[in-house]
């Protein structure tokens, strides 16, 4: 069978370092591609490239047999490329129609022909089964609907191929479910589908042909049915990965370090909890339960209704009222967005790490050059920065380098009580098992850890105990001995549990 | 398809629901909001106002209409300060060739040719418009001021100014007719033309404008064009009607013409607004300070209450007020009680 | 295929807020704009209140007096295009409305900031409001007749003051009163020529702001004295400035660093605020003021002093004052009749000389 699209020999350089180099991919009709990779791989620019975002150093790009001109988005979508971005690429003021539509909306001499956009909006939206109102505004959607009124307008140029990057990155596990079987649908009929993603077990069900990429290098190319996950990551690490699933801590919590009373916010609904030192407590649940709003409830940074929370650290037990307060006891946060709550991306890695903790590193206002710089310095090797250059911006770094420069910030501190939302989203594998480690060894001196996470496997790996949330509430908390991913799914659910 | 999901919210269907929610899709909220109080308080206290109203539209045409072009950049989140000195410059333009004929085509081409640089320099050279156009505010102020010799400068045909500031009909100046031909020109461009949709997505989300293959760099030319012509329109009026090109004019034009925008909800970094926003905020100034100079408030104080206004324009933006009750409530004293201990 | 629990509407963080951003976004700017409204109504009514009282008590203190209230009382429109943002505006502010509440006359003043278009579209307020006249202190001289035929068509009478408007206009109005802003250039020019007493000597001149009439006619009325009768004065450069110190600082610096300070024997300024400028602009280099020729126009607070302490040679008398009170008493001769239209009455302030041996008389105080 034919090639429907090709890419040839593509490289592409950025400041001297090689994003690309050399990668030749092809997909037929109705076949499911996968490119993986960590962070960094080269995966995002090369699919980029492809849709004529990016333009290339060398190499080709054709579909069915004709060459793409280079860096024409226009011609790309035209010959039948369409790129699900990994940022989402919608325009937050403008209409679901409008934004399916984006770009190539019907006319006539110039004017919007506005009952044809809507029908072809509807038909797109029909076909990848999904129901919304086509005059709401993006910015009004949850995340979720817009990732799939993104695919809607990728699917309404009636493209030969579809490349998603990350689609799933913020979805729920059954928001995840329904995208993958839709999209084996639109393979079924005839469509090619590049698909990127660093969950492995996804690529597993969905695709039929993995596309290994590391360093910007193509490592191989595997039939996915004569392949195992495993085999996969080490091709993508290009190391073997310490599988440090089993090696479990052996916990001996403290005293109490966060007490957390009745709290009720928006979307949380008169929650308690406690954290001891030198403990993980996982927060689990699905995506809009309460986890996030729940965390930033307690630690001060966003209004609470009602409820108190002490943190006791050397025997002193303080109030926390709001997020300065919580900072000056001792609590470290980890957000969410880190790109834009928890770094400051113009800054060098140096100042971010210090940004924290500017007391301890001046003298009556003035800021000591040369221990900030040992500080610093320290702290980037700790949580193994690569490269590990505190002069750096921090948006020069991938996405896993600067989660580890959020956490070295507050690791700086050696706070009482670190909050960790998401630690590893977006993550790739060789990053998250070092933040796994860091996290851990927090822990083990004496850090009291909350966590919020999505990933099952994390949760199920980091936490002591993990507490369920739902609609606001805590629906049930096991041990570490009980929790398994099926009784969190159910919880997070609302299922019962049924007894082993 | 067996399949599907419902994820948002389903299409209103009743009258009432489906009104709300139209409503709730606009983004002039707040400048409606402003002028129904402004009518409502002016009702009472300077009814002058409504019977002098061909004066206070005359007034709305004369701040909106710089307002109106200005929009169109605006919702590509780009600004034009060069508006106020193109307007100088290209009535000096009008003033200074003595056939009219010649002159209002080369004053308009001014303008135009005003856009095209500016958009040069910020699409093609890559430079931030407020830089861009602050450059050609000095170059364009310098220009009226060598045209003019420095003084203000007499059209050659009096008659024809001064019939021009006369109303063609009822209470319709040129001035008013030629303010709602542009609006209604801009209002229709940016709602029914594709290429004026785009203006939203290149404010909206330049990336993704880009990456749907809309000519950003094109839709950017085209709105400073938008920008410099109305701004150079606006100059040939104030000429006319003056009978005499003034290099200042136009010089509390650029405050007034950014205030009646932001008043009327359109944001700054682009993407959300309305061309009726714009029109509803420079009804609200124009009424306003109507109102103001018929009670003989000092300017100072009018300044004053329209930045108070201004400022509250921004702050009543929905996602600055939730900043704001966030950070008042976090300076307050911890106030939360405890329900169950 | 797969069971499916949605949440519906986006999640829960993303419901609430909704929700609470409704009900914000309409409670919120209501009660802050209705706040603002209620300080606007309040402003309006405090101003005319105030009027209303001042006028009042000066005609009760007037009946004490004179036992003669004012027979009529007359609403007049002042289109100004500066007010009490400026030292001369409020001084002649002052004068004008306590004369006026004693004529019967009750002002509304505006302020144009200089900008013509607006001062047209004030005007257009004005006779809307159909006043009983309007005085006009035109924000640039020549570009006042639109507002001039408006006003004749609706029959408001027009009083000029400050800056008198071109011959083809001035039949549209009644007259003009306030200073001869030719002839204040004139006097500085026959100061500089007495001052120089007959010496060759190259001197700058720091013109008003570009453009604006006054500065054009004192230009005018120095360039022509100088070049008419003391040739042995020549003007080396001149520029123009903003009126303020600052603004004269910087180009007097210019011209002196462009001339040759060694060149220069004296500087003339169209006011005495850019005086201040020049003067300072000399002291920055080390030059002594008093070995220079300077004159300047004003008489001002800040003037008055460089006379008395020698380093400006003279300055030309323009008293707020003398406007402020002239004004209402010709407003007021053609509400009444007295001067009827097509008299057109001219009536200049003196321009009064300012030197060292005048500097300290009562006749001469300065007023802004």
């Amino acid at each position: 069978m034919a090639a429907v699209v090709e890419a040839k020999n593509i490289t592409k350089a950025f400041g001297g370092v090689k994003a690309v180099d050399d990668v030749s991919v092809s997909v037929e009709a109705g076949e499911i591609l996968a490119v993986v990779g960590e962070n960094g791989a080269g995966k995002s620019t090369l699919m980029r490239i492809l849709a004529g975002i990016e333009t290339q150093d060398s190499g080709q790009v054709i579909v069915s047999g004709e060459v793409i001109p280079k860096s024409d988005a226009k011609a790309s979508i035209d010959a039948g490329i369409s790129l699900v971005h990994q940022e989402l690429s919608l325009v937050p003021e403008m209409t679901v129609a409008e934004n399916i539509l984006l770009g190539s909306a019907p006319t006539t001499v110039g004017i919007t022909r506005t009952r044809q956009m809507k029908q072809i909006a509807q038909a797109a939206l029909e076909e990848i089964g999904v129901s919304v109102d086509l005059d709401e505004r993006i910015s009004k959607l949850s995340v979720a609907l817009r990732q799939f009124v993104e695919i809607a307008r990728a699917v309404a140029r009636k493209p030969k191929v579809l490349i998603l990057d990350e689609p799933t990155a913020s979805l729920t596990p059954a928001e995840t479910d329904y995208l993958l079987s839709m999209l084996q649908r639109l393979a079924d009929r005839g469509m090619s589908i590049v698909y990127i993603s660093h969950r492995i077990p996804e690529v597993f069900r969905l695709c039929d042909t993995v596309t290994i990429l590391r360093d910007g290098k193509q490592i191989s190319v595997l039939d996915v049915a004569k392949t195992t996950p495993q085999q996969v990551i080490d091709q993508m690490v290009g190391r073997e990965l310490k599988k440090d699933l089993e090696s479990k801590r052996s916990s001996s919590p403290g005293h109490v370090v966060l007490k957390a009373v009745g709290i009720r916010a928006e979307g949380v609904n008169d929650i308690s909890l406690e954290v001891r030192a030198g403990e993980i407590i996982g927060l689990g649940g699905l995506v809009g339960a309460g986890r996030t709003e729940l965390v930033r409830a307690i630690i001060g940074a966003d209004p609470r209704k009602l409820g108190k929370v002490t943190l006791t650290v050397n025997g002193k037990t303080k109030v926390i009222s709001s997020f300065e307060s919580a900072v000056k006891a001792g609590v470290g946060y980890v957000p969410e967005e880190r790109r834009t709550d928890g770094l400051a991306l113009t800054m060098t890695v140096a100042e971010n790490i210090t940004l924290p903790n500017r007391k301890e590193l001046s003298a009556s206002g003035f800021q000591l050059a040369r221990k900030i710089r040992t500080f610093a310095d320290d702290l980037s090797k700790r949580v193994g920065l690569r490269p590990p250059e505190i002069d750096r911006e921090a948006g020069q770094y991938s996405g896993g380098n600067q989660q580890k420069i959020v956490i070295a910030k507050w690791l700086g501190r050696r706070p009482a009580l670190i909050v960790l939302d998401e630690p590893t989203r977006g993550v790739d594998v060789g990053a998250k098992a070092e933040i796994h480690r860091l996290v851990k060894e927090l822990a083990d001196n004496g850090t009291a850890v909350l966590v919020v996470s999505s990933d099952l496997p994390e949760l199920l790996e980091l936490a002591d105990t993990i507490h369920v949330v739902r609609d606001g509430t805590i629906t049930g908390t096991l041990s570490q001995e009980e929790a398994d991913e099926k009784r969190v799914m159910s919880l997070a659910a609302g299922e019962q549990v049924e007894n082993a | 398809m067996t399949e599907t999901i419902q994820l948002g919210g389903a299409k209103e269907t009743g009258f009432f629901p489906r009104l709300r929610t139209i409503i709730g899709r606009r983004t002039e909220g707040r400048g409606v909001i402003l002028l129904l109080v402004i009518l409502a308080v002016l009702a009472f206290t300077q009814p002058l106002v409504f019977t002098a109203l061909p004066v206070t539209i005359g007034r709305i045409a004369l701040i909106g209409i710089v307002a109106l072009g200005l929009t169109a950049v605006i919702l590509m989140g780009e600004l034009d300060l060069s508006v106020a000195s193109t307007l100088a410059a290209s009535g000096v333009v009008v003033a200074i060739i003595p056939d009219l004929r010649i002159a209002i085509p080369a004053a308009l081409l001014m303008g135009i040719v005003v856009g095209i640089i500016n958009a040069f320099f910020i699409a093609i050279v890559g430079i931030a418009s407020f830089i861009a156009s602050l450059g050609m505010l000095f170059a364009l102020s310098g220009l009226a001021f060598v045209l003019s010799n420095e003084v203000p400068v007499s059209i050659a045909n009096q008659d024809a100014g001064l019939a021009f500031g006369q109303p063609l009909f009822g209470p319709v100046t040129p001035r008013i007719l030629l303010f709602f031909l542009v609006f209604i020109a801009i209002q229709l461009f940016v709602t029914k033309v594709k290429a004026g949709r785009e203006f939203f997505a290149v404010g909206g989300n330049r990336q993704a404008a880009y990456d749907s293959g809309i000519p950003v760099k094109r839709r950017i030319f085209t709105g400073f064009i938008i920008s410099g012509f109305v701004s150079a329109l606006a100059g040939v009026i104030y000429t006319l009607e003056l009978t005499v090109a003034t290099p200042t004019a136009g010089s509390t034009v650029l405050l007034a013409s950014f205030a009646a925008a932001i008043i009327g909800g359109n944001y700054l970094k682009g993407g959300r607004g309305s061309i009726i926003g714009t029109l509803i905020g420079a009804s609200s100034l124009g009424v306003l300070q109507v109102a103001l100079f018929l009670s003989g408030v000092q300017v100072p104080v009018q300044n004053t209450l329209i930045g108070a206004i201004l400022l509250i324009a921004v702050i009543t933006d929905p996602s600055s007020l939730r900043a704001i009750s966030a950070r008042v409530r976090a300076t307050l004293p911890d106030r939360t009680k405890v329900e169950a201990q | 295929m797969p069971s499916l629990t949605p949440p519906s509407g986006g999640t829960q963080r993303e419901r609430k807020r909704g929700k609470m951003r409704k009900s914000r976004l309409i409670l919120a700017p209501a009660a802050m704009l209705a706040a603002s409204a209620l300080i606007l109504s309040g402003c309006a009514a405090e101003e005319t209140t105030e009027t209303t009282e001042s006028a009042e008590t000066e005609s009760s203190s007037d009946d004490t007096t004179t036992e003669e209230a004012p027979a009529e009382t007359f609403e007049v429109y002042a289109l100004f295009p500066q007010g009490n943002d400026q030292a001369y505006g409020s001084t002649l502010i002052e004068p004008l409305q306590a004369n006026g509440a004693e004529l019967g006359i009750n002002f509304t003043l505006s302020n144009s900031g200089y900008d013509a278009t607006k001062q047209l579209a004030e005007c257009e307020i004005a006779v809307a409001a159909q006043p009983d006249g309007i005085m006009l202190w035109p924000a640039v001289g020549s570009a006042v007749r639109p507002c001039l035929v408006a006003a004749d068509n609706a029959g408001i009478p027009v009083w000029v003051i400050n800056t008198d408007v071109g011959p083809a206009d001035a039949p549209l109005t009644y007259g003009y009163s306030g200073p001869d802003t030719y002839g204040q250039g004139v006097a500085s020019a026959e100061l500089m020529c007495e001052a120089v007493d007959g010496e060759e000597v190259g001197i700058i001149q720091v013109n008003g702001a570009a453009g604006n009439g006054t500065a054009i006619d004192r230009d005018n009325g120095f360039t022509d004295h100088v070049e008419a009768n003391c040739p042995n004065v020549t003007i080396l450069a001149e520029q123009n400035a903003d009126w303020t110190p600052a603004g004269a600082k910087q180009v007097a610096a210019d011209m002196i660093s462009a001339e040759g300070i060694e060149n220069i024997g004296g500087i003339y300024a169209a006011d005495d605020s850019m005086v201040d400028g020049a003067v300072q602009a000399l002291e920055d280099l080390g030059e002594d003021a008093s070995d220079y020729f300077i004159t300047g126009i004003g008489n001002t607070k800040l003037g008055n002093p460089l006379v008395k302490e020698g380093k400006m040679y003279g300055t030309v008398f323009q008293s707020s004052v003398w406007e402020g009170e002239n004004a209402p008493e010709y407003m007021h001769r053609v509400l009444t009749g007295e001067i009827a239209k097509g008299d057109r009455v001219t009536a200049y302030m003196p321009s009064v000389k300012v030197t060292a041996e005048n500097a300290d008389d009562p006749e001469v105080a300065p007023e802004w």
